[in-house]
């Protein structure tokens, strides 16, 4: 039992990493029909960002994380401008593609700035562990978790209330509709980078408090946080929270139970199953499209 | 739909490659550049392959890069173990990626254009992270040893350039097959496919299946190249195979031409060209990937050849209305 709830720990931490990761890739679906594959090292690059403003000038922790969310909103919108504006045709295939290249430059910068070299970040509340049930819970695990509880909560109110909100549901709906009242699609795409881009960089910097972030940490992540959007059912909200706790316990359990060595072919694994047995994923929230 | 040019275009373009191939080992000299031109020999199995399932078929596939590690480990497991002549990795490798080919195919090829994408990309990471986890088969992170030295009969392959005589004409045989293919009916069918799908099927093409006959026949491309390169170098490890290799496959694809017979041959020649001039600058050269895959997408759809063709075309188009 002790065992069971130390995997189940470890599993919420990661899974609470997948998580925002995957509802990244569902904001940015809603808005573009693209698959943003720059998401991971989004995460990455504000991991890095964190652990060196960290280590240069200690500020606050409060501080770093609002300042590498805040590079991670502008990292979304300068996404919008290098991959959706410059093309002559922005259809999701092309736009997809081009954040393949996006993604892979963003980690060869990193590479060439940082030399190789692993960031972190302290706990947000120290190095405090509870004791449950015989098993340790790092605080940093509730902190994760309750970065997805607000981003989602923040995120869902945001879309159900806000005016641009509802805009950018509209837009989602029909676009064509939605830019004959006023509401550009490019406006539309611009806002749901910037939403994915704050997400991952919360995502980066609760991930550097658990664990050192180097130059690679964020291509598997991020495949594997596609891998959880697509089991949600991509576009989906829930679908998205749902898919990334289920793929971060799936993979702990499996680490302790099966083989820590294959742990990481899990999330394909599961991302394999889904798409052939069900491409919409288990909350279908996009019109279902012939796929 | 994808142009295959007339038979007599197309056997020029074999003719000025097997030239190219002939003189090449004479212009660039030595073993470490004769290493090169085998490396150039096995990206344009590799490119040939892809072009077939990406250029013709219209099916972008990630998956060749895991294709060809897996070609690899299989030429290299059976050649360190001794398993049978060694003939035997160069058939037994192609085969054994065209059954994996096969399996992946037959489920992920019924989804359609990103959902396909998708699929091939999560097959080629389990592949990659197979190769560094099944350590017992093939040695981990760490790398397989001991894959002995090429003998196929009385012929001892012991040195870059002998090697380079067999790779030359393999990946020669292998554009010449993939340009009669592509011309073929079936090629014919397939690329009709490519550009109206419910046209193609009320036209009686088996689309499902000639799409599995084609994303086999890459893997079989992706399994020649891996056995070559596995004598070649002597060694296999886990690292060449993974999703930045994957990209990069696509992306000198794309920027050279999709769906032409010269795009790999154009695909082929740039990842020399980087070779060349990055081999002591290796840390750039993602950055420079990354950079060109997304200009190129954006900016230049048809690749490099594409826009040639498209511009002459347009030139011979505008002479036939004055």
């Amino acid at each position: 039992m002790t065992d069971f709830l130390q995997l189940t720990f470890s599993g919420l931490t990661t899974g609470a990493a997948y998580a925002l990761v995957a509802l990244g890739f569902a904001i940015v679906f809603r808005g573009t029909r693209a698959i943003n594959f720059a998401q991971g090292e989004y995460v990455m690059l504000a991991g890095v960002t964190a652990g060196a403003l960290h280590q240069w000038a200690h500020p606050p922790l409060a501080v770093v994380v609002l300042a590498v969310v805040l590079m991670g909103a502008l990292c979304g919108v300068a996404t919008e401008v290098v991959c959706v504006r410059f093309t002559r045709r922005p259809d999701p295939n092309t736009i997809t593609l081009a954040t393949i290249g996006l993604g892979v430059a963003i980690k060869a910068v990193v590479l060439l700035a940082t030399d190789r070299q692993a960031y972190t970040l302290p706990g947000f509340s120290g190095d405090a562990t509870l004791h449950v049930g015989g098993a340790v819970l790092e605080a940093q695990a509730l902190w994760n978790c309750a970065l997805v509880a607000v981003a989602a909560g923040a995120l869902a109110a945001f879309l159900r209330w806000a005016p641009l909100g509802v805009a950018l549901r509209a837009s989602a709906d029909d676009g064509e509709m939605a830019a004959a009242s006023g509401f550009s699609r490019n406006g539309a795409a611009a806002w749901s980078f910037a939403l994915a881009g704050a997400l991952a960089a919360a995502a980066g910097a609760g991930l550097a408090a658990v664990s050192p972030v180097n130059y690679d940490f964020g291509t598997l992540l991020g495949l594997k946080g596609f891998a959880a959007a697509m089991l949600g059912g991509l576009g989906s909200m829930p679908g998205a929270v749902a898919g990334g706790f289920a793929i971060g316990l799936t993979e702990a359990w499996f680490a302790g139970y099966v083989s820590s060595t294959y742990a990481d072919v899990v999330a394909f694994g599961v991302l394999l199953i889904v798409l052939f047995t069900r491409p919409t994923g288990l909350f279908a929230a996009v019109r279902v499209e012939r796929v | 739909m994808s142009s295959v040019g007339e038979p007599r275009e197309r056997l020029l373009v074999l003719a000025l490659v097997a030239l190219g191939l002939l003189i090449a080992p004479f212009l660039f000299e030595g073993d470490y550049e004769h290493g090169l031109l085998v490396g150039f020999c096995v990206n344009l199995l590799l490119l040939t392959g892809l072009n077939l399932i990406n250029g013709y078929a219209g099916q972008v596939s990630l998956a060749q890069a895991g294709f060809y590690g897996l070609g690899a480990y299989v030429a290299g497991i059976l050649g360190a173990r001794a398993i049978g002549p060694v003939w035997l990795s160069f058939v037994a490798a192609p085969l054994a990626v065209a059954a994996v080919s096969v399996v992946v195919g037959l489920p992920s090829l019924r989804l359609r254009g990103l959902y396909f994408t998708m699929a091939s990309l999560g097959a080629g990471v389990v592949l990659f992270l197979l190769f560094g986890r099944a350590v017992s088969l093939t040695g981990g992170p760490n790398g397989l040893l001991g894959v002995p030295i090429l003998e196929l009969g009385p012929l001892v392959l012991d040195t870059p350039t002998r090697i380079y005589w067999l790779a030359a004409p393999l990946a020669l045989l292998g554009l010449a097959f993939a340009g009669w293919f592509a011309a073929s009916r079936w090629g014919l069918a397939i690329r009709a496919a490519a550009t109206s799908e419910p046209a193609a099927a009320a036209a009686g093409v088996p689309i499902f299946r000639l799409r599995l006959l084609t994303f086999t026949l890459s893997g079989a491309f992706a399994g020649l190249a891996g056995a070559l390169e596995v004598y070649e170098n002597g060694f296999v490890s886990p690292e060449p195979f993974g999703f930045f290799a994957a990209v990069t496959l696509l992306v000198v694809l794309t920027l050279a031409g999709v769906g032409t017979l010269l795009g790999p041959v154009v695909g082929a020649g740039l990842l020399f060209a980087f070779d060349e001039l990055l081999a002591d600058a290796s840390d750039v050269r993602p950055l420079i990937i990354g950079l060109l895959f997304l200009i190129t997408v954006q900016a230049l759809p048809h690749g490099l050849v594409g826009t040639v063709a498209d511009w002459r075309r347009g030139r011979r188009e505008a002479r036939e209305r004055r």
